[in-house]
């Protein structure tokens, strides 16, 4: 477009300068003939009406080269400024480039991820290893509380005989055994 | 009686918290400790179940190749925490002597 818009201005220069050479001592004869022509031959008002019609197109045209010179003026700058944000982000995008290698080179996880996946499981497997025993205490513990509580309820149960059951076998360990048919009990266990 | 009673309390915590903090690692990958019958399998069984998750882990779907930093860490991260939890699981290690000094399942 830009190209286009600057031929477009170059042709306009061109026929306005072509445009310009008569024009331009178009007013100094047209007076001077004016003059003259009051002597000589009166001018004609076709040839004036077409001088001023191509004035005013003059005019026109010079205007409208301006505003295309405007035109080019931003579009330079537009462009400058593309070229210039372009320029800064190739850079960044080098920059990043670089990075990123450098960030690969150095990673240890870049190996390979199944590798180091499989390597954490081994180790896993170590610490569970060297926990074991441990493991094994706490279920062995498990069992020992079930069995407590077992215990627990079963005295709940009894309440106070097993002391009384020590109490009569301390008594009847302390009868003779005419005693203890005296008081008709057949067996002492 | 009540020492009983204590000491089993205190018997309970410590193996309600290994056994929680197994289950919520169970449920992050790491097998079962127990058999079917509800009694702790052997080593050389468990071994055998993380030599075979290191192999399956080995042969991870989709990603053969070398990737690197969050996408790396991401992937890796349910393992190391396992393997974080594994290490760190016992706070004190557990021992019998101060739950059995008087055996009072015996005495009873």
């Amino acid at each position: 477009m830009e190209v286009e818009l600057e031929k477009l201005l170059k042709e306009k220069e061109q026929s306005s300068q072509l445009a310009l050479v008569p024009l331009n001592a178009v007013p100094i004869s047209v007076t001077g003939t004016a003059k003259a022509s009051t002597s000589t031959t009166p001018p004609t008002t076709d040839s004036s009406n077409e001088l001023i019609k191509a004035m005013q197109e003059m005019s026109i045209q010079g205007k409208e080269i301006e505003k295309l010179k405007d035109q080019l003026k931003n579009l330079q700058e537009q462009k400058l400024k593309i070229d210039n944000s372009y320029v800064a982000e190739l850079q960044k995008s080098h920059r990043l480039a670089q990075r990123i290698y450098f960030l690969e080179s150095e990673s240890v996880m870049a190996q390979n991820l199944a590798q180091a996946k499989e390597n954490i499981w081994v180790d896993i497997n170590q610490a569970i290893t060297e926990i074991w025993p441990s493991i094994q205490i706490i279920f062995e513990q498990g069992e020992l509380m079930q069995r407590s509580k077992t215990v627990i309820e079963v005295r709940e149960m009894l309440g106070d005989k097993p002391s009384e059951a020590t109490t009569l076998i301390k008594v009847l360990n302390s009868k003779t055994k005419e005693k203890v048919e005296e008081l008709q009990i057949a067996d002492r266990t | 009686m009540i020492q009983l009673e204590n000491k089993c309390q205190t018997l309970e915590i410590v193996v309600q918290r290994f056994h929680t903090k197994f289950n919520l690692l169970n449920q992050r990958g790491l097998p079962r400790l127990v058999a079917m019958n509800d009694k702790l399998i052997s080593l050389s069984d468990y071994n055998h179940k993380l030599f075979t998750i290191a192999q399956d882990k080995s042969k991870f779907a989709g990603v053969k190749g070398s990737i690197i930093g969050k996408a790396c860490l991401e992937a890796l991260e349910f393992d190391l925490i396992i393997k974080h939890e594994i290490k760190h699981i016992f706070i004190n290690k557990p021992i019998f002597e101060k739950y059995t000094e008087v055996d009072e399942t015996i005495k009873g």
